[in-house]
C-alpha cells in the first residue's frame, strides 16, 4: 500500500526537491502552494502525512495545523512542520498546535525521508 | 508665568539702577568731581550731582512705565517674598 | 509790615488750608475724591520737604556747600527700588489695615502691644526735636519778617519774643485736631488732610522757586553770572561737597535719609497708609524725586547770594530765604517766602502730629487702658468719643513737647542738626521694617531688643549730649564722660573718635540695633502668632486674597454685640452702615441676635483695626467672643502645625510625583528596548529564513545528486541549474543585506556627483534587456536627452532603476507585458516613474512594500522570487539622494513606481551661466 504525503510549501525549488525525495522513498506526493489550498487538498483526499511549511501565503502553517487537529476525521494525519526559522519558540509552538515533528530547513534529505517513514509506520502500528 | 519674567526684569532693572546710584553718589566716584572748578560757568560738582540725579529720575520713570509691567507689581512681590 | 499783619496773613493761609481740607472731605463723601490721582499723592509725599528744606538747606549750603544734597538723594535711591519696598509695604498696610508705623511693626511681630508701645515712645521722643525744629523756624521767620519790616522792632522784645513759638504750637495743635480727628475713621482715608498737604507742597515749591528766580535772574544775570561772582567773592569752597573734609558725614546722611523716607512716621503714614491706589506709585516714584530735584536747584544760588550779600555780617544763614529779598526791598516776595516756609513747617507738624497721635492712642494709651481695665470693651459706653479725646490730647501733648524741646534745647543747634537727630531716631525702625518684610525668621524678641538697644544708644549718643549742650546736664558729661569715665564719652563711645557726632551715633546705634535684632531673632524661636504674621507680611502677595489669621472659633458673640462694639469706636451710624455694606457684599442678611460667623468676626477685627490698631482690635474682639480668645494660641499651634504638615505633604507629593515620572520614563525606555529587541529578533529571524530558503534547495539537490541513484540525465541537468540559480539568489541576497545594513548604518561609500539620468536609465535598460526580450515585454521609454543633471551616486541610481525594472518585469501582464519608463523635470528635481501593467498594489500595501522582506503574493501563480529587499534598498538610496519614492496604481491597473531626484546645483548654475553667455 502506497502512503500519501501532502507537501505544503510555496518555494518551487524546495517543492521540487521534496517531491523527488519522497517519490524516491515510495510515497504518493501531492503539493499545495499555500495554506488554503492545503485544506482543500486534505478535504479532497486525506493524506497519511503532511509536510507543512510555516511561512505560507494566505494561511500560515500553524493555522493549518490547528485546522487539521480540529477535525477528528483527520486525527490520523501525521504532521511534520518544516521551518526555515530555527527558533525554539517556533518549535514549541508547532508541537503545541499539534505537529508530530519539526524539521529545520535546510534539512538532510535522507533524514527527512526516514522521519516521514517512521512516523507513518508508528501511526499504522497504533491503528 | 510670563508676567513673572517681566517682573524679574523690573526688579533687576531697579536693583541695578539702585547700585548705579549708590556708586555714583558715594566716594570714590563722586570725589573725582568734588573740586572747586567751574565748567561752562557752573560749578563742576553742582553740574555732576544734579545731572546724575536727573538721569536717575529719568531711569526710574522709564522703569515704572505701565506698558512694561502692566500688572506685575504683585509678581514682583512674589519674587521678593522669599526668605533671605 | 507789623506783627499783627503777618499774623493775620498766616492765619488766613491756615484758614485757606482748612477750607481745602473741608472741601476735600466733602468731595470724598460725595464720591468724587480729589485724592484719586497720582499727582495729589506725589505732592502729599512731598511733605518730606519741611522748613528744614526750605530754610535749613540754604543755611547748610551757605556754610558747607553742597553737602545738603544727600537728604534728597537718599530718598531718590529708595524710590528707585520702589517695586521691591514700597509696593510691598503698601500692600501689607492695605491687607492688614495698618494705621501707622507702630501698628505695622507691632502687627508684623505677632501683634505685640509692647512693641507697638515701644515704637510709639521712640517715635514721639525722636520726632519731638523735629517738630520743635519746625516751630523754631516759624518763630524765627516770623521774628525776622516783622523785625526787618518794622525798623522799630515792635515784635522784637515784646510778647512775640517769648510767645510766638508757643502761639504757633497751639495754633498748629488746633489745626491738627481739626484736620485729623474730626471723626474716627474705620475705613476711609483722610482725604481732606491729604488734599491740604498737597496744596502746601505746591505753595512751598512755588515760594522757593520765586525766591530762586529772583536771586538768579533778578539780582544776577543768570546762573553763570551768579556763580562767577561767587567765585570772585572767594566762595568757591561752597561749590563742593566736602572738598577739604571727609565724606563720612555725606555717607551717614545718605543712609539716614534713605531710612527716614520709609521710617519717619509721617512719611510712612502719607506714603503707605494714605495711599489710595497702588497704581499711583507708578507716577509718584519718579515725580517725587523730581520734586526734590526741582526744589533744590536754587538752594546753592540763594545761599551764595546770601553769603555775598551778608559777607562779614553776623547773619543767620538759615534765614537767607527771607533776608535776601528783604535786603533788596522785596517785601511781597519775602512775605511769599514766609508763607512758603510756613506751609513747609505746618504740613510737617500737622501730618506728624496726626500720625503720632494715632500711634499714641492706638498703640500706647488704649492697650494700657484695656490692660488696666480702665476701659472695658464689653461695656455699653460709646468709646469713639474717648478715642477722639485721647488723640486730641496726644496732639496737644506732642506739640507742647516740641515747644518744650525748642525752649530748652534747640537754641544751640541749627535746623539741619536737629533734623538729623530725628532722622537718626526714625532710622532705628529700619531694621525691624525692612527685615520684617523680607526675613521670615525675624522675631518679636529680636525686634524688641534691637529697637530698645538702638534707641538707648541714640539717647546716649545724640539726645543726652544735646541736653548737655543746652545746660540741662553738666557739659563734663560730653567732655570727660559720665563719672569721668572717658570710654563712655557720648561723642566718642568706647574710644571711637574721628567721626562727626552723627556718624558716630548712627554707627553705634545701628550696630546695637541690627546686631541684637539678628542675633536674638536667630537665637530664640518665634511664637506661633508671630510665625503666622511673619508669613502674612513676607508673603503678602501670596496671601493677599488667601488665608488670614481668622477666628476659627465662632464663639457666642452675636451680630448685635459686634455692631455695638464697632459702634463704640467708630460711631453708631458708621458701624451700622459698615455692617450693611458687609451684608450686601457677602449677600447675607444679618439679624441682631444671630451668632456671628468667622467672616464677620474677621471683618469686625479689621474695622476696629482701622480705628484702634490691630493688636487692640484683636483683644477687643476676643473679649466679646466669649471663649474665643481662650485657646487662641492652641488654635494657632494647630494652624501652624497644619501648615507645616501641608508643606511636608506637598514635598512628599512632589517627591512621589518625581518618582512616578521616573518610573514612567523607565517603563517607556523598557518598552522601547523590548520593542527594539523584538525588532532585532524579527529581523534576524527573517534574514535567517531568507537565507535558509535558497540553502534548503541547494542542500537538498546536492544530496539528491550525490546519491546518483534514480536521477535521470535530464533531471540532473535541471537540478544543477536550480542549484546554480539558488546560489546566485543567495549571493544576491547576502549582497543586498550587507548593502542595506551599511546604508542604514551610514557606512556605505557614496560618490555623489552630477549624473545624467538618461545615461543611467540606458545602462539599467541594457542590463535588463535580455529578460525583457525573453518575456516579450513591450518597453516604452520617454526620457529626454537633455534633462538637467541630478545629484546622485551613478551606480546606486542604476541599481534603483534596475530594481524597479525587475519588479515591473516580474509583475507585468504575461503575455502582453508593457513597461513604461518616464522622466520629466519638476519644481525641485527630476521625476522618474516606471509603470507596469500588472495587477497593481493594494492601497494598504503601498507603504509596506518598501519595508524589508515584505513580499507580496499577488495570487498563487505569480510567485515572487526576489529577496524582499529591493524596494527597501531603493528607498534608502533615493532618500540618501534627497528624493522620495512612492507607488501609485494606474487607472487601467498596474503599479507606477515614482521617485524624485534633486538637481545638481553646481550643474544648474553652470548651465545657467552657459545659457547667458
Amino acid at each position: 500500500m502506497t502512503h500519501s504525503v501532502l507537501v505544503v510549501e510555496d518555494e518551487p525549488n524546495i517543492v521540487l526537491s521534496l517531491k523527488f525525495v519522497l517519490k524516491q522513498a515510495g510515497f504518493n506526493v501531492r503539493v499545495a502552494e499555500d495554506g488554503a489550498q492545503a485544506i482543500t487538498e486534505i478535504e479532497r483526499d486525506t493524506p497519511d502525512a503532511v509536510l507543512l511549511d510555516i511561512m505560507l501565503p494566505k494561511r500560515d502553517g500553524f493555522s493549518v495545523c490547528e485546522a487539521i487537529r480540529a477535525n477528528p476525521a483527520w486525527s490520523a494525519i501525521k504532521i511534520i512542520v518544516l521551518s526555515a526559522r530555527s527558533r525554539e519558540a517556533d518549535k514549541e509552538k508547532a508541537l503545541a498546535v499539534g505537529a508530530d515533528d519539526f524539521i529545520t530547513k535546510p534539512f538532510s534529505t535522507r533524514d527527512l525521508g526516514n522521519r516521514v517513514k517512521s512516523l507513518i509506520a508508528a501511526g499504522a502500528g497504533e491503528a | 508665568m510670563a508676567g513673572m519674567k517681566r517682573a524679574g526684569r523690573k526688579t533687576e532693572w531697579s536693583v541695578t539702577l539702585f547700585c548705579f546710584g549708590l556708586l555714583a553718589f558715594t566716594p570714590p566716584i563722586m570725589t573725582m568731581f568734588d573740586r572747586p572748578v567751574m565748567v561752562l560757568g557752573l560749578p563742576l560738582m553742582y553740574l555732576v550731582m544734579f545731572g546724575v540725579w536727573a538721569a536717575v529720575i529719568l531711569a526710574i520713570g522709564v522703569g515704572a512705565r505701565r506698558s512694561r509691567l502692566s500688572d506685575s507689581a504683585d509678581e514682583a512681590g512674589l519674587k521678593d517674598g522669599e526668605p533671605w | 509790615m507789623v506783627g499783627w499783619q503777618v499774623g493775620l496773613v498766616s492765619l488766613a493761609y491756615l484758614g485757606l488750608l482748612f477750607a481745602i481740607a473741608y472741601y476735600g472731605d466733602k468731595r470724598a463723601e460725595s464720591g468724587r475724591s480729589l485724592t484719586q490721582n497720582p499727582y495729589i499723592y506725589t505732592l502729599s509725599i512731598a511733605v518730606f520737604c519741611t522748613s528744614w528744606t526750605f530754610y535749613g538747606s540754604v543755611g547748610r549750603a551757605a556754610t558747607t556747600g553742597l553737602d545738603f544734597l544727600p537728604i534728597y538723594i537718599g530718598p531718590t535711591l529708595v524710590f528707585v527700588v520702589w517695586s521691591v519696598i514700597w509696593v510691598k509695604i503698601i500692600r501689607i498696610c492695605k491687607v492688614n489695615r495698618i494705621t501707622s508705623i507702630a501698628d505695622f511693626i507691632s502687627s508684623r511681630y505677632g501683634k505685640s502691644a509692647i512693641l507697638g508701645g515701644l515704637v510709639t515712645v521712640i517715635a514721639v521722643i525722636g520726632i519731638t526735636p523735629y517738630i520743635s525744629l519746625q516751630l523754631k523756624s516759624i518763630a524765627e521767620s516770623f521774628t525776622i519778617i516783622v523785625d526787618y519790616s518794622n525798623p522799630r522792632g515792635a515784635g522784637g522784645e515784646g510778647i512775640f519774643a517769648f510767645d510766638t513759638t508757643l502761639v504757633v504750637a497751639l495754633v498748629l495743635a488746633m489745626f491738627s485736631i481739626l484736620f485729623g480727628t474730626r471723626h474716627i475713621d474705620a475705613s476711609e482715608h483722610h482725604e481732606g488732610l491729604v488734599s491740604a498737604i498737597a496744596f502746601e507742597s505746591i505753595v512751598k515749591l512755588f515760594a522757593f522757586l520765586a525766591v530762586g528766580f529772583f536771586v538768579t535772574f533778578g539780582l544776577h544775570d543768570g546762573f553763570t553770572d551768579l556763580f562767577g561772582k561767587a567765585e570772585a567773592a572767594g566762595l568757591s569752597h561752597l561749590f563742593t561737597v566736602a572738598h577739604d573734609r571727609g565724606y563720612g558725614q555725606w555717607m551717614t546722611m545718605t543712609l539716614l535719609s534713605m531710612a527716614a523716607i520709609i521710617c519717619l512716621p509721617r512719611q510712612f503714614y502719607i506714603t503707605a497708609v494714605e495711599n489710595a491706589d497702588e497704581q499711583h506709585l507708578r507716577k509718584a516714584v519718579w515725580l517725587f524725586p523730581l520734586y526734590l530735584l526741582v526744589i533744590n536747584v536754587f538752594v546753592l544760588p540763594i545761599a551764595l547770594t546770601g553769603a555775598m550779600a551778608f559777607a562779614g555780617q553776623d547773619a543767620n544763614a538759615d534765614m537767607y530765604m527771607l533776608t535776601v529779598p528783604i535786603r533788596h526791598d522785596q517785601g511781597a516776595l519775602a512775605l511769599f517766602a514766609f508763607i512758603g516756609g510756613l506751609s513747609a513747617a505746618t504740613s510737617m507738624v500737622i501730618v506728624a502730629a496726626i500720625a503720632l497721635s494715632t500711634m499714641v492712642c492706638n498703640n500706647l494709651v488704649m492697650p494700657l487702658l484695656l490692660r488696666w481695665k480702665i476701659v472695658d470693651a464689653g461695656e455699653g459706653s460709646d468709646l469713639s468719643m474717648l478715642l477722639l479725646t485721647i488723640r486730641r490730647a496726644s496732639i496737644v501733648l506732642i506739640l507742647i513737647l516740641g515747644y518744650g524741646y525748642f525752649r530748652f534745647a534747640s537754641e544751640s543747634y541749627s535746623l539741619v542738626t536737629i533734623g538729623l537727630v530725628s532722622f537718626a531716631a526714625a532710622a532705628q525702625f529700619a531694621p525691624a521694617i525692612i527685615g520684617g518684610i523680607f526675613w521670615k525668621g525675624a522675631t518679636y524678641r529680636g525686634a524688641l531688643v534691637g529697637l530698645s538697644m538702638g534707641f538707648l544708644v541714640w539717647i546716649y549718643t545724640l539726645l543726652l549730649p544735646s541736653f548737655a549742650q543746652s545746660g540741662w546736664l553738666p557739659i563734663s558729661f560730653i567732655q570727660q564722660g559720665p563719672w569721668g569715665i572717658s570710654l563712655l564719652r557720648p561723642y566718642a563711645l568706647f574710644g571711637l573718635e574721628g567721626f562727626d557726632h552723627l556718624s558716630h551715633a548712627l554707627f553705634w546705634s545701628m550696630l546695637a540695633n541690627i546686631g541684637c535684632y539678628a542675633l536674638v531673632s536667630l537665637r530664640f524661636a518665634a511664637g506661633t502668632l508671630e510665625r503666622i504674621q511673619a508669613a502674612l507680611f513676607v508673603d503678602v502677595f501670596l496671601h493677599t486674597e488667601g488665608m488670614r489669621d481668622s477666628w476659627t472659633q465662632d464663639g457666642s458673640a452675636t451680630v448685635g454685640d459686634l455692631e455695638e462694639l464697632v459702634g463704640r469706636f467708630v460711631g453708631k451710624q458708621r458701624a451700622t452702615s459698615a455692617f450693611h455694606t458687609f451684608a450686601r457684599d457677602q449677600g447675607v442678611t444679618l439679624r441682631r441676635n444671630q451668632t456671628a460667623d468667622r467672616a464677620l468676626l474677621n471683618h469686625v477685627e479689621r474695622l476696629l483695626a482701622g480705628a484702634v490698631g490691630s493688636a487692640t482690635a484683636r483683644v477687643m474682639v476676643g473679649s466679646v467672643v466669649k471663649g474665643g480668645i481662650v485657646g487662641l494660641d492652641d488654635m494657632y499651634q494647630i494652624l501652624d502645625e497644619t501648615s507645616q504638615a501641608i508643606q511636608y505633604s506637598r514635598m512628599l507629593e512632589a517627591k512621589s510625583n518625581e518618582l512616578e515620572d521616573t518610573t514612567k520614563q523607565l517603563q517607556a525606555a523598557n518598552e522601547r528596548l523590548k520593542e527594539l529587541d523584538s525588532l532585532k529578533d524579527d529581523f534576524l529571524s527573517t534574514i535567517s529564513h531568507e537565507l535558509r530558503t535558497p540553502l534548503t534547495s541547494i542542500r537538498a539537490f546536492t544530496e539528491i545528486l550525490s546519491n546518483e541513484a534514480g536521477v535521470t540525465a535530464q533531471e540532473r541537468r535541471h537540478f544543477m541549474a536550480v542549484i546554480a540559480k539558488e546560489s546566485e539568489r543567495l549571493t544576491r541576497l547576502i549582497d543586498q543585506i550587507l548593502d542595506l545594513a551599511k546604508m542604514e548604518a551610514g557606512q556605505l561609500d557614496w560618490s555623489m556627483a552630477g549624473v545624467d539620468l538618461r545615461g543611467a536609465v540606458d545602462e539599467a535598460l541594457g542590463a535588463m534587456d535580455g529578460l525583457v526580450k525573453e518575456r516579450a515585454i513591450r518597453l516604452e521609454v520617454d526620457v529626454p536627452a537633455h534633462l538637467p543633471m541630478v545629484r546622485a551616486d551613478r551606480d546606486r541610481l542604476v541599481q534603483v532603476v534596475i530594481n524597479l525594472l525587475s519588479n515591473a518585469v516580474k509583475f507585468c501582464r504575461s503575455p502582453g507585458g508593457l513597461i513604461q519608463v518616464r522622466a520629466a523635470p519638476a519644481a525641485d528635481g527630476l521625476l522618474v516613474s516606471i509603470t507596469d501593467n500588472g495587477d497593481g498594489i493594494r492601497a494598504e500595501d503601498r507603504d509596506r512594500i518598501f519595508e524589508k522582506f515584505h513580499q507580496l503574493y499577488r495570487g498563487s501563480a505569480a510567485q515572487p522570487s526576489g529577496t524582499g529587499l529591493g524596494l527597501a534598498i531603493c528607498r534608502q538610496i533615493v532618500s540618501f539622494f534627497g528624493g522620495e519614492i512612492w507607488v501609485e496604481n494606474r487607472d487601467g491597473g498596474g503599479a507606477c513606481f515614482s521617485f524624485t531626484l534633486p538637481y545638481d546645483r553646481v550643474q544648474e548654475v553652470v548651465g545657467r551661466v552657459g545659457a547667458m553667455t
